[in-house]
């Protein structure tokens, strides 16, 4: 058995699709390329795909990964080539290697990267009003950033999000928009979503009211390594 | 389109409208080329389940001066974000204001989506009735199983297509082509398009009518244009046109498989069904044919079940060299085989048997009433033995779920017969705890599902009065009552829906102003409960002064003019009407291929035997 691991690009149209959607059209891709798929047992028989880390509606990457086992390995040049003429252009395999099965691809998520666009309104504040750069490093100096959660029993409980976040800064600010780029933490031993700091900065600057839209866009998936974050697809 | 993509993010499942998908088609539009725009007149999903949708698009778009691109309706979200923003109704391909195309085809795949095709046309900024429009808009034609009673529609559709699409359709926009290169009005152009074979051009006809509300007479306005149109029929399934690519959706559908047809028509003769009529003869594809059809769309596609589309895949002829020759094809490839549309006896069961080995299916069948009589009468021809036998047989393979599929509201229907659909049930049921323990595979899960009959013009049944909706409601009372058994479920529809796709139907002319009024109290999406507005129906029919039960609940005499006798489909009134006799005494007529039933199709229009 082996495992190919790929790294791709999700953008333009292609990020409108649900991760559900996500799951069909690999293995439909996998399929029309006639790649040696290996296949789980049982009555229902299926190929064994996994994802590192589900990425929402509306959200485009630069590096998603994804795994599937082969009977055999192929020629990864040619597979990189080969899918271009397949899919559609706001998706692409950037890169693939084999790797050892070494567990959950899901369970080393550790950490995203993202670049994350606010747009405002016409009667937004200046940017020099909103003065991001320095709010946001007064926002940061914060130990406690308190977020209410719904438990799944329907409860509401305080959850701070400080700790999750590991990097932020401001890229550009301009009267229409402003970039972030953020390094927050993903996966089961916690997770933010990078839209949602975003907005309590929004909040806290008093710029919420005309914050028409948020973007957001992956950079990369990291694993954590002795406290060390290394991008995933290196791991 | 910077606006969509904002839109996009602001309404439910935006991956319905990105298109890109796999095996759609991108062209450069050019000048000289013709735009046809396929309309579904409901959500992408639905839309892109029906095999017509995926034939037409494929074969129109193998033509180079042709570029056919996808319309279906949007959500109520992205509706009401279009209209806010002033996006009119676009292709799903380039974007494209339906507008700018040159033919916009509506499939009619049920009643209730008339509602959605007059939305979409005022969503797209074409005027919504035939006569309205001016030489700047598409021409607005449609097909499909509900065309064969087009006269509802007449007001709003300009052409209609009769029969089987793929001959046809060419030769129309052949003959738009034309026609608009020699500068052609849109007038001449409809009376051009009334020469076809298999065109109607509802403007060039003239209906009056006598003091009862019957129709006096259908006529032609104009020398020339044909008294009778005649459907389209493809002679060799052989040889007519089968994409070997079909385009598969992000999303997820109502159907997610690779459908291979294998044959057209059906030989049955169930007296209720219209399919059965109007699809006649029976032409079958050759074994090899569909091999390869399976393989290349497998191939194409990178589906993992494989779907054989027919109306009734055990008959036929060859099905068990088919299936054990695609079932070795992709057994390697873990390709499921699915059929629907299973008729009921013991053969079927080694059929399901060899699917089996690859992958489980869900099973259902169609016995259709609860008592022999019954099905004698709608010329079932299913027993009590063939139904107990499969389900033995099943049980014993491990299957525990099955579905049964029933009608309430068939001609001649007394108490029994309805309390024949639950004790069937509960048969079942027994039948199976009546098994060896060990040979039972789960827990028993058996759905009795009864739809209320609607007659259909073109079967025996198209002069019956349908039950009313009081009568309906009583009737699925009766049937509830008689399942007794826990581990049978009954589930029915709703009466109301059933009796206003009664009316329309079997209606006519008068009732399109209606529809375009209902419309207008805001109905749309009239085939999902969550949106149906029974009132807005009632109250606009009381408003356009239409009486709904003049057309649903009236039974007719055989002489007297119906909508839809213009139509030419092959099979003769007065077999319909014989077959309507004997209904009434429950006279079983033979399966067709067991000997010719005369049922005129093989004289009229298929010039020898089937």
């Amino acid at each position: 058995m082996s495992v190919l691991r790929i790294q791709y690009i999700k953008k333009d149209n292609m990020k409108f699709l649900s991760h559900l959607e996500m799951v069909r059209f690999m293995e439909r891709t996998f399929r029309r390329m006639e790649l040696p798929l290996k296949f789980s047992q049982g009555f229902n028989p299926h190929p064994k795909i996994s994802f590192a880390a589900p990425l929402a509606v509306g959200v485009s990457s630069e590096a998603e990964i994804v795994e599937v086992e082969l009977t055999e390995m192929v020629d990864i040049p040619e597979f990189l080539e080969a899918h271009k003429a397949d899919v559609p252009e706001g998706l692409r395999f950037v890169k693939a290697k084999e790797v050892a099965r070494t567990g959950k691809l899901m369970a080393m998520v550790n950490a995203s990267e993202y670049l994350v666009e606010v747009r405002f309104d016409a009667s937004s504040q200046s940017a020099d009003e909103r003065n991001e750069k320095e709010n946001l490093n007064t926002f940061l100096e914060k130990d406690e950033i308190t977020i209410q959660k719904k438990t799944k029993k329907g409860k509401i409980r305080d959850v701070n999000i400080r700790p999750f976040v590991m990097e932020a800064r401001n890229v550009l600010a301009e009267t229409d928009r402003s970039i972030y780029r953020l390094t927050v933490a993903t996966g089961s031993n916690g997770n933010l979503k990078p839209e949602l700091f975003v907005e309590l900065f929004m909040k806290e600057i008093g710029a919420i009211e005309h914050t028409e839209s948020i973007r957001v866009h992956r950079l990369q998936l990291f694993t954590d390594k002795g406290g060390k974050l290394i991008p995933l697809y290196e791991y | 389109m910077k606006k969509l993509d904002d839109i996009l993010y602001r309404v439910e499942k935006p991956s319905r409208y990105i298109g890109g998908e796999i095996n759609s088609v991108m062209k450069e539009v050019t000048d000289d080329m013709v735009r046809f725009g396929f309309a579904f007149p409901d959500v992408y999903e639905v839309g892109m389940s029906h095999l017509g949708m995926h034939i037409m698009y494929g074969l129109l778009n193998s033509r180079e001066d042709i570029y056919c691109e996808r319309v279906f309706t949007p959500w109520t979200d992205l509706e009401e974000e279009m209209r806010q923003a002033g996006i009119p109704l676009f292709t799903v391909e380039s974007k494209s204001p339906i507008r700018d195309l040159d033919i916009l085809g509506f499939t009619l795949q049920y009643e209730l989506s008339y509602t959605n095709i007059i939305n979409m046309l005022d969503l797209g900024g074409i005027p919504l009735r035939g006569a309205e429009r001016t030489e700047e808009d598409p021409l607005v034609i449609a097909g499909g199983p509900c065309a064969y009673n087009p006269e509802p529609i007449a007001n709003i559709i300009d052409a209609f297509v009769l029969g089987e699409g793929e001959e046809v359709t060419l030769d129309l926009v052949e003959c738009v082509k034309t026609q608009k290169a020699e500068g052609k009005s849109r007038k001449e152009i409809l009376r051009a398009l009334a020469d076809i074979q298999g065109v109607y051009v509802p403007s060039l006809y003239e209906v009056s009518y006598n003091e009862d509300g019957t129709i006096k007479a259908f006529k032609p306005t104009e020398a020339g244009v044909p008294e009778k149109v005649k459907k389209r029929i493809i002679k060799d399934l052989n040889t007519v046109y089968y994409p070997e690519e079909f385009i598969v959706p992000f999303m997820e559908t109502v159907h997610e498989r690779a459908m291979v047809e294998i044959f057209r028509g059906c030989t049955a003769g169930c007296r209720f069904c219209q399919a059965g009529m109007i699809y006649r003869p029976v032409r079958e594809k050759s074994v090899d044919i569909i091999q390869e059809a399976a393989m290349a769309l497998i191939r194409n596609t990178g589906y993992e079940e494989l779907s054989l589309a027919s109306l009734s895949t055990m008959d036929y002829s060859k099905i068990d060299e088919l299936i054990r020759g695609l079932i070795k094809d992709h057994e390697d490839n873990k390709i499921g085989v699915s059929l629907p549309s299973l008729r009921l006896n013991s053969f079927s069961v080694k059929v399901i048997e060899q699917i089996q080995k690859v992958r489980k299916t869900g099973l259902t069948f169609a016995p259709e009433a609860g008592t022999q009589r019954m099905r004698d009468v709608i010329n079932k021809g299913v027993t009590e033995d063939d139904l107990m036998g499969t389900m033995d047989r099943i049980f014993n393979l491990g299957w525990t779920r099955v579905k049964l599929y029933f009608m309430i509201g068939l001609p001649t229907e007394q108490t029994e017969d309805l309390q024949g659909i639950g004790d069937l049930g509960n048969r079942v049921a027994q039948m199976y705890y009546d098994m060896p323990k060990e040979n039972r595979g789960g827990r028993l899960g058996i759905t009795l599902s009864a739809s209320c009959f609607v007659p259909k013009p073109f079967t025996p049944f198209q002069w019956m009065a349908q039950d009313t909706m009081e009568t309906f409601q009583e009737k699925q009372q009766i049937v509830k009552q008689s399942v007794t058994d826990r581990s049978v479920k009954f589930n029915y529809h709703d009466a109301n829906t059933s009796f206003l796709e009664g009316v329309v139907a079997r209606g006519d002319r008068r009732l399109g102003e209606a529809l375009i009024r209902v419309w207008e109290k805001g109905s749309k999406f009239d085939g999902w409960q969550e949106h149906f507005v029974y009132e807005n129906w009632i109250t606009a029919f009381e408003e356009t002064g239409v009486d709904p039960y003049f057309f649903a609940s009236r039974e007719r005499d055989y002489e007297e003019i119906l909508p839809w006798d213009f139509i030419d489909i092959g099979v003769t009134k007065q077999f319909l009407i014989r077959e309507n006799d004997k209904a009434v005494d429950a006279e079983v007529t033979m399966d067709c291929r067991e000997g010719c039933t005369g049922c005129g199709i093989n004289v009229g229009l298929f010039e020898g035997g089937c």
